[in-house]
């Protein structure tokens, strides 16, 4: 399965500068929240939001789901 | 005289020219450690209440703290007590920069500010020496001109200077006391007492570090930090500045916009901190912007000050102003419905220039705005001004007639509650302040916890007096240091939400009595946590505090505050929010979010409970004052007293024709004030060569300081890493 995503903040800098933070990434079926973030190298406290609700680390994705991904210092949390 | 400190204040009398030096006693250090909490001390020993805070009997002081001078990142900051202007409680502003290390490298953890100079003067520290100064050729002058000028003067670039523009000449009401002509102790309106009191500028210049103990202990904190700092929670705070979290409060509603009616802004990312570094930080056109657009505070790893420049345009502003922190792109952002970042940059740069606190000025033009868009203030008023939401070049334009208090400036350098008052109408509905200072950028509508800080803090609504509530939930092992482990649901206002803001208000007070950076010491996600700063200082100090004694130290320095506001007559009834809080915020993620009014009189019962503080008065009992050992603020058994304050108009107010305070009597008639007569005097005059008043150190060093003193200059050229670093990336001007 397909997910789209965005890094705000500082977080952007995990991916090259030209990217800005977007992109996809190709998961199995069944990746959790936790698993995108292990992949795209994210080690700090952040908030995760999928489809624009707030969601845990253990979250379930589903083919064609919108990430965004805050540090937890620069609020985010709804 | 405890490692890390110099051990010595100097107390200045700015009526007589008298000076000396006093050398307290090792417990003095223990008790307070530093910062406000050591200012405090000569406030409530040696003002009586109902002192005009533009009067020759307002004390200022000016401390540093434990750690100041010392290689750790976080360590270079100062703090200002003394009775605020704007709201006629405790006045409290922090501060960063050079000046706080220099400071005590020049031999001094404090300077006590008293009295009143017949004109203008500056005070030049070196090296335990000391001397009054003439400042008539600098009063007038805008900061970068100044710290030139003293450049120049005292043939040294690396004097540093703690000034204020001419914001605090003309008694502005949140006039700030600068330093860099970019760092601001910026809160309560201190650079109009530094103004009152015709004190331009503080330079000093030293080469005496601070002893340290255990100099291993330290060193590996240190070098932990540095290493640590680009995998931290605070690498994006580094990078891209307190700008960063724009994103983040924007999407969950709690960025201020149109003067706190919404917390949702749709062009966030025109004013965001990515946008920030990638178009407007120095170095920004070939990508170097981590090189020339990044600031730092004395020897600090974390580097998170702006350095910006808009290179052509209305909005042209040169790079040694430095750059908007989040607060200020808030206020003169999102506040105001503005997302032209160069006009943003332009506010803050003159704010800067002129010595003006970024939050209260931006956040007095908001209500303007908001006061005219309802009908309530019109071109009859504002000199046929037209101010709407939006309006980027009215924004810029009024917030430099503040500064120079010209036309209906003059009104808003009051401050908006007291322009509320004399314009009356029911503009105080559009208030958003709390003891008549602006809120900061974070909402208590959507982060609970801060409409009880807001309401109840001793100097007025901030948002570094306590940990925000979302950290409760996301740093549990930090939290757990300090006693908190019982996480609540978002938008809960319950005794354990009460609870947590008080433990992490008592850390933050400690925090600013150790007198350490909020963004590098602290509870969460800071880079050093609750454990690592006892640590430090007891690598420092050689002392065996613990978690519990550094909250005490807090908790002493809060208590002092609100007996200092007791003694005013200021208690319970002031703890107040703004009635707009009460009322639902509209659109995005916070649509319809408001603060219950029940709910937040339950919580503030519930604080003063927990705080053992008289529940209807408000101020600290006489058993938790003793427990704190400020017994001698008791008098006869009884808790500070409430005095009748009088109404009497200092002789600065009446010089500037500035109203006295209006809040609790508004004035019905409006009246805008006019600039201080010494401003019409401010002519460059030659440069002053005789000092004024001359003294030197009372005390001698002893052996030991003079063996570290010579070690000192034997290696004064050689700065830690950071600092050269920050040498490097400096503005051409400072010539580092």
């Amino acid at each position: 399965m397909r997910v789209e995503f965005r890094l705000y903040g500082g977080l952007r800098d995990l991916l090259p500068a030209e990217a800005r933070g977007r992109g996809e990434l190709e998961l199995v079926t069944g990746a959790a929240v936790a698993d995108l973030l292990a992949q795209l190298g994210v080690q700090r406290t952040v908030v995760v939001a999928c489809n624009d609700e707030d969601v845990p680390a253990t979250h379930a994705l589903q083919d064609g789901d919108k990430i965004a991904v805050f540090s937890a210092v620069s609020g985010g949390r709804i | 005289m405890p490692y890390g400190y110099t051990g010595k204040i100097l107390h200045v009398d700015l009526t007589s020219g008298k000076m000396h030096v006093e050398q307290p006693q090792p417990d003095f250090y223990r008790r307070y450690m530093g910062g406000s909490a050591m200012g405090l001390h000569y406030l409530l020993r040696d003002m009586r209440a109902g002192t005009d805070p533009l009067g020759a009997d307002n004390v200022l002081a000016l401390f540093n703290g434990l750690l100041t001078g010392t290689a750790i990142s976080g360590q270079s900051r100062m703090t200002a007590v003394a009775k605020s202007p704007l709201t006629g409680c405790i006045g409290d502003s922090q501060g960063g920069g050079f000046f706080p290390a220099e400071l005590k490298f020049a031999g001094f953890d404090g300077i006590v500010l008293r009295g009143q100079s017949p004109r203008p003067v500056y005070l030049w520290i070196k090296d335990g020496e000391f001397e009054l100064r003439d400042a008539a050729h600098l009063w007038g002058r805008i900061t970068g001109d100044v710290e030139d000028a003293l450049h120049a003067e005292l043939d040294d670039n690396r004097v540093e200077v703690l000034q204020i523009g001419p914001a605090g000449e003309n008694l502005v009401r949140y006039a700030a006391i600068m330093s860099m002509s970019n760092r601001a102790n910026g809160r309560t309106g201190l650079g109009a007492v530094m103004g009152a009191k015709k004190l331009k500028a503080i330079a000093v210049r030293g080469t005496h570090k601070p002893a340290v103990a255990d100099k291993a202990s330290l060193m590996e904190l240190t070098k932990w930090g540095a290493k640590t700092v680009p995998t931290s929670d605070v690498a994006g705070l580094g990078k891209y500045g307190t700008a960063e979290v724009v994103a983040g409060q924007h999407r969950a509603g709690g960025l201020p916009t149109r003067n706190f009616s919404s917390g949702s802004f749709d062009d966030w990312e025109k004013i965001d901190g990515t946008t920030l570094y990638d178009t407007r930080l120095k170095g920004a056109e070939n990508g170097q912007q981590d090189r020339f657009g990044r600031d730092t505070c004395y020897s600090c790893a974390v580097r998170c000050k702006r350095v910006s420049e808009v290179a052509e345009g209305p909005y042209k502003t040169e790079h040694r102003y430095g750059g908007p922190e989040y607060e200020t792109l808030a206020t003169f952002g999102s506040y105001c419905a503005i997302d032209d970042l160069d006009a943003i940059i332009r506010a803050n740069a003159l704010c800067n220039m002129y010595g003006m606190d970024t939050i209260s000025c931006g956040a007095t033009i908001a209500w303007a705005m908001e006061c005219f868009e309802k009908g309530r203030i019109g071109v009859e008023d504002t000199g046929g001004l037209t101010i709407r939401y939006g309006d980027a070049a009215m924004m810029v334009k009024l917030t430099e007639m503040i500064g120079k208090r010209e036309g209906f400036g003059a009104l808003l350098a009051e401050g908006s509650a007291r322009a509320a008052a004399i314009v009356g109408r029911g503009t105080d509905e559009y208030l958003i302040t709390s003891k008549g200072q602006e809120a900061p950028a974070h909402m208590p509508q959507v982060k609970r916890s801060l409409a009880l800080v807001y309401a109840a803090n001793p100097f007025g609504a901030d948002h570094q007096s306590s940990e925000h509530d979302p950290s409760y939930t996301d740093y549990p092992q930090r939290m757990a240091q300090i006693g908190l482990d019982k996480p609540q649901e978002k938008l809960a206002l319950n005794e354990e939400i009460v609870r947590y803001a008080m433990v992490t208000q008592h850390l933050y007070s400690a925090l600013d009595s150790i007198n350490v950076c909020q963004f590098v010491f602290g509870p969460a996600w800071q880079l050093y946590d609750t454990e690592q700063l006892v640590q430090a200082a007891n690598a420092v100090t050689g002392w065996d505090i613990t978690v519990p004694e550094l909250m005490e130290v807090g908790e002493r320095r809060l208590n002092m505050m609100r007996a200092f506001n007791a003694r005013e007559g200021i208690g319970r009834e002031s703890d107040t929010l703004p009635k707009k809080f009460m009322k639902p915020l509209a659109g995005g993620k916070s649509d319809g979010y408001m603060i219950d009014s029940n709910q937040f009189e339950d919580a503030l019962n519930t604080y003063y409970r927990l705080c053992e503080w008289d529940a209807v008065t408000g101020n600290p009992t006489p058993a938790k004052l003793n427990s704190l050992g400020l017994g001698w603020l008791v008098v006869d058994g009884k808790q500070p007293a409430r005095v009748k304050v009088a109404a009497g108009r200092s002789a600065a107010a009446k010089k500037t024709g500035a109203k006295k305070p209006a809040i609790k009597q508004p004035i019905a008639k409006k009246v805008a004030a006019k600039k201080p007569a010494a401003k019409k005097r401010a002519v460059k005059k030659p440069v002053a060569k005789k000092p004024i008043a001359k003294a030197k150190s009372a005390a001698k060093p002893k052996p030991a300081a003079r063996k570290r003193a010579a070690k000192a200059k034997a290696v004064a050229t050689r700065r830690p890493a950071a600092k050269k670093t920050a040498a490097k990336s400096k503005p051409a001007a400072r010539k580092r």
